[in-house]
């Protein structure tokens, strides 16, 4: 009699589970839905979501789109149909822009102006950038690449890696287990906090891949520096392409009411200087960012839903980079 | 150890198996020691130093309590808690304030706030005095007066229990049973919720405004204002309602320390259901003996002043926290003066928001650091500073869910034709939905949960 009420007791539980799953599943549909990570053979990027799937964010901004052909986020599709690309954009998270819509993204807002395809993916910093550039080259063909960063300094190792194309590649995590479990959007969330969790329990700062900030004083090994930028100038050259490197400061709200920038100015300067010398252009948006922030009191970070300032891009960031690159572009052209 | 860690769960898990395993095999002694042991490294966990402190104000109120006929001893026994907590908590504010007004530089001793002083000390306080008015009887079991004072789940930040609440909860034989964790782990998920998925996140918000004020707009500093006054309503009764949980999968019963505190048309009203058992000490402990409304209308008043400040800076060292008593006590002494009653339909609802208005005006200084930061927040609201717009959806969140905890309450009352009272919605977990709507909160609790680091509010106290 006892082993028969247990037994009811624990399917009543099992069932309950399964039905709160399911229900938790559904919420996420809406609330948190990141299409699962796939390898990317063409070696563009390391990794891709899957293509032409429906996605959500309401963790941090409120978004929600659907990938493209290829598992990027953009409005048009890559395809033989795709009129000449004009810019290719590839960096991180901030501009895969999974937290604002893909109108309100770079991709969207130069859309109006330029054919722009955008291949920038979670954790790819400058450095696994610039190890894809050449295949995204190859494959895209654009007039302009951008690669976007969010810090001009770098360590000793990874620009000797990126100059000798030894960068680690990401994994994409895509087999086994995880890959299973990143196929329940809830299970994803659950793992996602609990990443945060473990960061915020390490003091880390947040940073992703290195993206957002970096040291506030040092310089780059000039002779590396130099050494990169000349071979992506020559990369560029060979496939007829101008490279622009958009620097986007992190931006920290200081108690009086005033902003400062993050991230050593020297480095900037260092970094600027090697691009000019080999035919680059570098992108700073720094003064932007500010005048932005004193004349309109916005700040191109942070959401309705996080701290103000701090985490991705919001649509205000996005609109300020993707005026500045038509700027750019159009003063060049 | 916060109720809102792993550690705490882990400890709590381990406690409530130890009890029960305890109850079927040991003597309710045995029980008690187990209890108090837990207890002791509960409050050791953050610094094992102050457990003596605890042991201290302990002891000192046991024999005290033991020997109140004798008017040394009682005072003794009054005194002590008093000046331990006067000596931790108030000396470098004491000796700057005196500093400031001579212009002296102060110096300060590096003395460390034992979490929960100000809740321990309020418990001590109430058996000493309770025996001595021969409220209650002496308690000549020593494990048992440690286990009242000392007892986890109100230990650092209240409810604060009465002596003649919980020493004859302690009397009884009181067990772990299936039906008390079924509704104490309903309890604690509900609290849990408040404080890691509303509270937490709105902290975030407000954390920024108030770190920054001439940076936002107006609305911003407004809307930080009012998410203030959900975040430390959500924060503490959240944590009331974890202790009340916690104790009641342990067998024991706390008194509830909110009630709906939004929904009163008045400031008397709001601290009848705001953080009820500090309001219903500082009533018994303080107001009374100073007279309480016995000694004519200007003397009730005096002494409603004096509770208030009092109670004020109990929340902190700070001129600050006076100041939010001392307002406090104008209101409560103007509610004396109109002897406004009651009212209903449309009435009730503006005097519910000129209520809320009032409590979230006060709640400035409450929160502000400094009367500068408090002035920097009033100057942008009242010039409609211009600045960052922050529309933060969470304290969107957290008042839609007030507003339905509310409503709940209100057609409940209705139904039942009594008071608008506040309610835990105990689920069924025998029955399949109720274990999947349980099961669906706790799901929610974990994928929303703020997980960034976040102290309980009254941790502080």
């Amino acid at each position: 009699m006892k082993i028969k009420q247990t037994a009811k007791a624990l399917c009543k539980i099992a069932l309950s589970g399964f039905l709160a799953l399911l229900t938790l599943t559904a919420f996420c549909f809406f609330y948190y839905n990141i299409p699962a990570h796939q390898e990317n053979k063409d070696g563009t990027t390391d990794y891709k979501w899957e293509p032409k799937v429906f996605y959500s964010r309401g963790t941090e901004g409120f978004a929600w789109g659907k990938t493209n052909n290829e598992g990027f986020l953009n409005p048009i599709d890559y395809n033989e149909n795709t009129p000449p690309i004009d810019i290719l954009i590839m960096g991180s998270s901030q501009m895969e822009a999974y937290n604002v819509n893909i109108r309100d993204s770079v991709t969207g807002r130069l859309g109006e102006h330029k054919t722009v395809y955008n291949i920038g993916i979670a954790a790819h910093d400058l450095m696994t950038c610039f190890g894809n550039m050449e295949a995204a080259l190859n494959k895209y063909r654009p007039k302009y690449v951008v690669l976007e960063t969010g810090k001009c300094l770098f360590t000793d190792e990874a620009l000797s890696d990126a100059v000798s194309g030894t960068t680690g590649e990401i994994p994409s995590h895509s087999g086994g287990l995880v890959g299973l479990l990143q196929k329940n959007q809830y299970l994803r969330l659950v793992y996602g906090q609990l990443d945060n969790f473990m960061k915020k329990q390490a003091d880390d700062d947040g940073d992703e891949a290195g993206v957002y900030s970096g040291a506030d004083e040092g310089r780059n090994n000039d002779k590396l520096l130099s050494g990169l930028m000349q071979k992506i100038s020559s990369t560029a050259r060979e496939y007829n392409a101008r490279v622009i490197i958009l620097y986007h400061p992190r931006v920290l709200l200081e108690p009086d009411g005033s902003v400062k920038l993050k991230g050593s100015a020297s480095a900037v300067e260092q970094f600027e200087q090697t691009c000019r010398e080999n035919g680059l252009m570098f992108l700073d948006m720094s003064q932007r960012f500010t005048r932005e922030y004193y004349e309109n009191h916005r700040l191109p970070y942070g959401f309705a839903n996080t701290s103000v300032g701090s985490g991705h891009l919001n649509k205000y960031g996005h609109a300020m980079i993707a005026d500045e690159l038509y700027r750019l572009i159009s003063e060049t052209e | 150890m916060s109720f809102a860690s792993i550690e705490f769960l882990i400890f709590f898990a381990v406690v409530l198996g130890g009890t029960w395993f305890i109850e079927f095999q040991f003597s309710t002694r045995v029980k008690e020691c187990f209890l108090l042991l837990a207890s002791y490294f509960f409050y050791g966990y953050w610094d094992w130093r102050f457990c003596f402190l605890l042991l201290f104000v302990t002891v000192s109120s046991y024999f005290s309590a033991k020997h109140h006929k004798k008017k040394a001893v009682f005072v003794t026994g009054v005194v002590v808690p008093l000046v331990v907590l006067g000596f931790f908590k108030y000396f470098n504010f004491f000796l700057s304030s005196v500093a400031a007004v001579i212009g002296k530089d102060p110096g300060a001793l590096r003395i460390i706030l034992p979490v929960g002083i100000s809740f321990y000390t309020f418990q001590a306080l109430s058996y000493v005095i309770d025996t001595h008015r021969e409220k209650i009887p002496v308690e000549n079991d020593f494990v048992k007066l440690a286990l009242y004072i000392s007892f986890f789940p109100q230990l650092v930040a209240g409810p604060i229990v009465r002596a003649a609440d919980f020493l004859p909860q302690l009397r009884e034989d009181r067990k772990v049973s299936f039906d008390n964790i079924k509704w104490g782990i309903q309890v604690f998920t509900f609290g849990l919720f408040k404080k890691i998925v509303l509270a937490d996140h709105i902290s975030v918000f407000v954390d920024d405004v108030y770190s920054k004020p001439v940076a936002f707009h107006w609305t911003a500093i407004v809307l930080a204002t009012v998410s203030y006054s959900l975040q430390i309503y959500f924060d503490f009764s959240g944590y009331s309602d974890m202790a009340i949980g916690c104790a009641k999968c342990l067998g024991y019963d706390f008194n509830k320390n909110f009630n709906l505190p939004y929904i009163s048309q008045s400031v008397t009203e709001f601290w009848r259901r705001w953080h009820i058992s500090l309001s219903t000490w500082l009533k018994e402990y303080l107001y009374i003996p100073l007279g309480g409304n016995r000694k004519g209308k200007a003397r009730q008043y005096l002494n409603l002043m004096i509770t208030m400040l009092l109670g004020g800076l109990w929340h902190g060292a700070n001129w600050t926290f006076v100041f939010w008593g001392g307002i406090n006590g104008l209101a409560l002494c103007a509610d004396k003066l109109r002897h406004d009653k009651k009212r209903t339909g449309v009435l009730r609802w503006l005097k519910i928001l000129a209520t809320f208005i009032f409590i979230t005006f006060t709640w400035i200084f409450f929160r502000a650091d400094s009367f500068s930061t408090a002035k920097t927040v009033l100057k942008g609201i009242f010039t409609l500073q211009d600045g960052i717009h922050q529309p933060f959806v969470w304290s969107f969140v957290a008042l839609a869910f007030l507003a339905v905890a509310t409503l709940a309450a209100e057609i409940k009352a209705r139904k039942a034709k009594t008071d608008t009272n506040g309610y835990y919605p105990i689920l069924n977990l025998s029955k399949v939905w109720g274990l999947t709507v349980f099961f669906i909160v706790l799901g929610l609790i974990v994928g929303l949960a703020y997980t960034g680091e976040n102290p309980f509010v009254y941790f502080q106290f």
